[in-house]
């Protein structure tokens, strides 16, 4: 079903707020997972609510996106916790629950997961700027409008808000690399999604319920009835030729810029081992990794042999073997959040070579991240025949 | 009884007096291949080969794995970074793994490997899976004259000329 929500006071932000508060005022959900601004930070964190008063503070459609909610939403469900949940997810927020339940980190019984056309994310030193002491009302509302009236072969409607970011010679959007070339920039496989790309924000919202339970959910709200916007999948047509050609801009220059194991270890040479990139991927889901453990704990006398081996040897050491194993064990799962470049303090832009190897690696499982909890990561399972040209020699002589 | 390497520095690992890999910088390209080899099938096959009295290059070093189930790809990874110039995963033909599955498990992981590696110079020919039987002995002694002729026809691979970790 789809039912719709009026806007309030020509309002967005404050339109989703009311909803939230429906949802608790109605006993619809114990608790809403919603991003929110932390005391007067600029900067939104997933927030847990149980009461109405804090609502205020929430901005579920600002362009700040810090912390991927997927893997929270997996620690408040890895085991019963009691209460019926709403959570509100982004797109690529929602592909890493549905893959971290697959791995049998969370669950999506007792759970809502409502999600959302997106609206996209600024880097760090943009958002920074952007927000400045703490985005208002107005900004918000002026990149809500920004985004979703934009269908890439139009000029954004209505004025710039804040600055207007770096030129990325990829689009003209300021938004993070990684949601310039997001494929899926809309809701896929959530029990509730809200469709704004093409819609007259000013009048209505609409919601579609996508699962029996999202269904039940929505009716359990009585809200009014509505309709997929008219525009809209023209505009998801446009947003998807748009990012498409920006991600074969971006996969190409990086297949340029790493294309053989010195131009990986120029790509990541500012790195400084910290490791940012793996906490914060919410696909990186090994309760220890290896490269926290004694195993890389290397007797000292073998650094020396390695720079004999070499003439020289770099530290921290490791770096490229932390990479390319992270590139194995989640090639197929990335579900190209961006996280780990918003995160890198050295400005390594990881996620745009993740995204590019991650495409080509799951197209050769067939496997899209998140798309279908009935759909097993390809590590995880196998066939009796299949992958044939792996096996062998090669060409007989 | 074939070798099994425990040291990790593939070039230093020849050993004394066998005509190991050559320094780099010398004419004659000694490729070194890091084998992980199966307990039941590969390896047993390898010993077969050798009271068999079949002879095979010693450029390639035996890793001994339960199972080629048990080769992460970071094993793998590894190899290639510490300057092997290719690997050699080999275990027990489908439907005969000891622990039923294993070799399949492994047939996805080195192909994962194989969309990965390529796109950072490693050529997928430097990265194989067989399967070849604990009866085998002539197969591997086979596998591996062939295996070491590709390799020397590639040339060695750039972990091997730069420290690239």
């Amino acid at each position: 079903m789809i039912a719709s929500l009026e806007t309030r006071d020509k309002s967005v932000t404050r339109t989703l707020q009311g909803f939230f508060e429906k949802i608790l005022d109605t006993g619809a959900a114990d608790a809403v997972l919603v991003p929110s601004r932390v005391s007067d930070s600029s900067f939104v964190k997933p927030c847990l609510f149980t009461r109405t008063g804090g609502l205020s503070r929430t901005l579920p459609l600002g362009p700040g996106f810090f912390v991927n909610a997927g893997p929270m939403v997996s620690r408040l469900t890895r085991t019963p916790g009691g209460g019926r949940m709403a959570v509100w997810l982004r797109p690529c927020e929602t592909r890493a629950f549905v893959e971290l339940t697959k791995l049998r980190q969370g669950s999506r019984d007792g759970v809502i997961l409502i999600s959302m056309d997106c609206p996209m994310a600024l880097s760090r030193e943009d958002y920074e700027a952007w927000a400045g002491k703490g985005p208002d009302t107005g900004t918000v509302e002026a990149w809500i409008r920004r985004v979703y009236q934009k269908t890439g072969s139009r000029e954004p409607a209505g004025p710039e808000p804040g600055p207007p970011g770096t030129e990325s010679g990829i689009g003209k959007w300021p938004v993070s690399r990684a949601c310039q070339v997001c494929d899926t920039p809309w809701p896929v496989n959530a029990d509730v999604s809200v469709l704004l790309l093409g819609s007259d924000l000013d009048r209505t919202i609409s919601l579609r319920g996508d699962t029996e339970k999202g269904d039940a959910f929505l009716a359990g709200l009585e809200l009014d009835a509505g309709r997929e916007p008219e525009t809209r999948k023209t505009v998801m047509a446009d947003l998807e030729t748009v990012h498409g050609s920006a991600f074969q801009a971006m996969d190409a220059a990086v297949q340029e810029q790493t294309h053989a194991m010195d131009r990986l270890a120029a790509f990541f040479s500012a790195c400084i081992n910290c490791h940012n990139c793996r906490s914060v991927c919410p696909v990186c889901y090994c309760r220890e990794c290896v490269f926290n453990t004694d195993a890389l704990d290397h007797d000292p006398g073998q650094y020396l042999a390695w720079a004999g081996k070499w003439g020289q040897v770099p530290l921290p050491f490791d770096t490229l073997f932390y990479h390319l194993t992270r590139m194995a064990h989640i090639g197929c799962t990335c579900v190209g959040c961006g996280q780990c470049t918003l995160a890198c303090p050295s400005h390594i832009p990881v996620a745009d070579l993740f995204i590019s190897v991650s495409r080509a690696a799951r197209a050769a499982f067939d496997y899209v991240p998140g798309r279908d909890d009935a759909e097993p990561l390809p590590l995880s399972v196998f066939r009796e025949s299949e992958f044939s040209d792996t096996v062998g020699m090669g060409e007989v002589p | 009884m074939p070798e099994t390497v425990m040291n990790t520095d593939p070039v230093s690992a020849a050993s004394p007096g066998s005509q190991g890999p050559a320094a780099v910088g010398t004419d004659v390209f000694e490729p070194v291949i890091i084998a992980f080899v199966c307990n039941w099938c590969t390896y047993t096959a390898a010993d077969l080969a050798g009271t068999s009295r079949l002879s095979y290059p010693d450029n390639v070093r035996l890793v001994r794995v339960m199972c080629t189930g048990m080769v992460d790809t970071q094993y793998v990874i590894k190899a290639f970074l510490e300057g092997a110039d290719a690997v050699l995963v080999s275990g027990c033909h489908p439907g005969d793994c000891h622990y039923i599955n294993g070799n399949y498990k492994a047939r996805r992981r080195i192909t994962l490997l194989r969309q990965i590696l390529p796109r950072f110079g490693i050529d997928a020919a430097r990265l194989r899976l067989t399967w070849i039987g604990a009866s085998d002995g002539i197969e591997f002694a086979r596998t591996m004259n062939r295996f070491v002729t590709q390799i020397k026809e590639l040339g060695p691979c750039q972990t091997r000329l730069h420290a690239v970790i």
